[in-house]
C-alpha cells in the first residue's frame, strides 16, 4: 500500500526541518523525538547561544572545560571529518567565520554591506584541538574558535531520525536544511528526494528527485548561505588554507553516503576540492552530482544520470 | 678434474641453485602478499587517530595532497595533538543502496541551507 507522506515543518537550527514517517500514526512520537533531539544540539553547539557548550569552550580557549557526552561526541564528529577530508573539513574554523562576517544567526546577517579590511590566514590546525573522554574535557588553544556548523546539523539529523525509528518501529525521515537522514524501514518505493540548490526551492524547480533507502543525502553549496561586502561575494563554506571561502566552480554537490554526516561530509569537502572533487568522490564510491556555476550537472559513481527522469524532476 | 676439485664444483653449483630457490621463494612471497591485500584491502587496518595520533600541527592544504601547509599555532603554543576520534573505519561509507530515479512526488527538496 502506498501511503502519502507528507512531512511536519517546523523552524530548527537556523534553518528548516521536516520529518516524514512511514506510518502517520506514528508522527506525533517521532516528532517529539526528533525535537528533543534538536534542543539537545542547538544547546551544545550553538555558536550563536551564549548558553551553549561550544560558546563555552571558544570562551575559555586555553583552559579545560568539562563538557558533556553529546558534545564530545559532536566534536569527535567533527574531527573525524578534519581526517577523513585530509583536514579540508575542520572544525576550528569560528574566528574565520566571525572575521568574514558570520557572527550571528544567518538569519540576521546582512546581505550585504561596505567593504570592510579583514585579515585572515590558514586557519589553526585541527589537530590542536584537546578532547580528553576520561576527564569528559575539551581544550582548545587560546585563539582558536570552534564551529561544528559543517558536521553538527547532518549529525543530528542522524541522530533525530535514529531516535525517532527507535521509538515509534517506524521509518522516519529527516531532513534538517536540506541534509536528509533515514532510519528505519523505508517506505514502498523508498524516499524521494528532490535535488536542487535550495532546500527551500518549491518541487517544480529544476532539478532531478531519486529515491533513497538507507542512510544519508546531503546537499552542500555556495549560493543560499552567502553575503557580500563591496565588490566581494562571501559564502559559508571557508577552505582552511587560506580561511577565505573556497574558490570553487561547483554551485552544489549532493552526496549519497551511509549517513547524513558522511554525506555533508563528503559534500562539502568537494565544494572545496573544486576540479578533483569528481575524482576524490569516486574513489570513495560515493555516488554524488555535481552542479558548477554554468549549471552543467555531472554525476559521480552510482547516481543516476540527470536524463533518467519521472514526472517528477 | 679430481674428485675434490668435482666436489668443489658440484657444491658451487648447489650454492647457486639454494640461492636461486631462496630468490624465487621471496618473490613468491611477495606476489602472494599483494594478492592478499588487494583481495582483502576492504578489511585491511588502516591507521587511524585513534591508534596513531600525529603531534604534527601542519594542515593538509586541498591543493595537493603531498604537500602540507604549517597552521599558525595560535597564542599559547599548545601543539599537541590528543583530539583522537573514536574507533570508526578510516574511510566515508558509501550507502548501502545507491539512489534511484523516482517517478514519484517528493517527500522532501534536498539543496543548500
Amino acid at each position: 500500500m502506498s501511503v502519502t507522506l507528507v512531512p511536519a515543518v517546523f523552524p530548527a537550527l537556523g534553518t528548516t526541518a521536516a520529518v516524514a514517517v512511514s506510518d502517520p500514526a506514528a508522527m506525533p512520537t517521532a516528532l517529539a523525538a526528533v525535537q528533543g533531539e534538536i534542543g539537545a544540539v542547538d544547546a551544545a553547539c550553538s555558536r550563536f547561544r551564549s548558553d551553549s557548550e561550544l560558546s563555552a569552550v571558544n570562551r575559555a580557549a586555553g583552559r579545560p572545560v568539562t563538557v558533556s557526552a553529546l558534545f564530545i561526541e559532536a566534536v569527535d564528529v567533527a574531527l573525524r571529518a578534519a581526517e577523513l577530508t585530509g583536514g579540508r573539513v575542520v572544525p576550528t574554523v569560528g574566528a574565520a567565520m566571525r572575521v568574514l562576517g558570520y557572527d550571528r544567526d544567518f538569519a540576521t546577517v546582512a546581505r550585504t554591506g561596505p567593504a570592510s579590511r579583514v585579515t585572515v590566514g590558514p586557519v589553526p590546525g585541527w589537530r590542536l584541538v584537546r578532547v580528553d573522554r576520561t576527564a569528559s574535557t575539551i581544550n582548545i588553544p587560546a585563539g582558536v574558535e570552534l564551529d561544528l556548523g559543517a558536521t553538527a546539523k547532518a549529525w543530528c539529523a542522524d541522530l533525530a531520525a535514529a531516535t525517532a525509528a527507535e521509538c515509534t518501529g517506524a521509518g522516519v525521515l529527516v531532513s534538517l536544511g536540506g541534509d536528509v537522514a533515514i532510519a528505519g524501514p523505508a517506505p514502498e518505493g523508498g524516499w524521494t528526494v528532490r535535488v536542487a540548490d535550495s532546500h527551500a526551492a518549491p518541487a517544480d524547480r529544476p532539478g532531478q528527485t531519486v529515491s533513497v533507502r538507507s542512510g544519508g543525502l546531503a546537499t552542500s553549496g555556495t549560493t543560499v548561505r552567502c553575503w557580500q561586502r563591496g565588490d566581494v561575494a562571501l559564502h559559508h563554506i571557508l577552505d582552511p588554507s587560506t580561511g577565505r571561502p573556497a574558490a570553487t566552480s561547483w554551485v552544489t554537490v549532493t552526496v549519497a553516503a551511509g549517513s547524513c554526516a558522511e554525506a555533508n561530509i563528503a559534500a562539502t569537502a568537494a565544494i572545496i576540492l573544486g576540479a578533483q572533487a569528481s575524482a576524490w568522490l569516486e574513489a570513495r564510491h560515493l555516488p554524488a552530482r555535481l552542479v558548477d556555476d554554468d549549471g552543467a550537472v555531472t554525476v559521480v559513481g552510482c547516481w543516476p544520470s540527470p536524463d533518467e527522469r519521472g514526472p517528477w524532476s | 678434474m679430481t674428485t675434490a676439485s668435482a666436489r668443489n664444483a658440484g657444491l658451487r653449483r648447489l650454492s647457486v641453485l639454494t640461492r636461486w630457490v631462496a630468490a624465487s621463494a621471496v618473490g613468491v612471497t611477495a606476489i602472494f602478499s599483494v594478492m592478499a591485500a588487494r583481495a582483502t584491502a576492504g578489511k585491511a587496518v588502516a591507521p587511524t587517530a585513534t591508534s596513531n595520533p600525529s603531534t604534527s600541527d601542519k594542515l593538509q592544504t586541498p591543493a595537493d595532497s603531498a604537500s602540507t601547509a604549517t597552521a599558525p599555532t595560535p597564542s599559547g603554543g599548545l601543539s599537541q595533538d590528543l583530539g583522537q576520534s573514536n574507533a570508526q573505519p578510516a574511510t566515508l561509507a558509501p550507502p548501502v543502496q545507491a539512489p534511484v530515479p523516482s517517478y514519484q512526488a517528493p517527500v522532501v527538496v534536498s539543496g543548500s541551507s
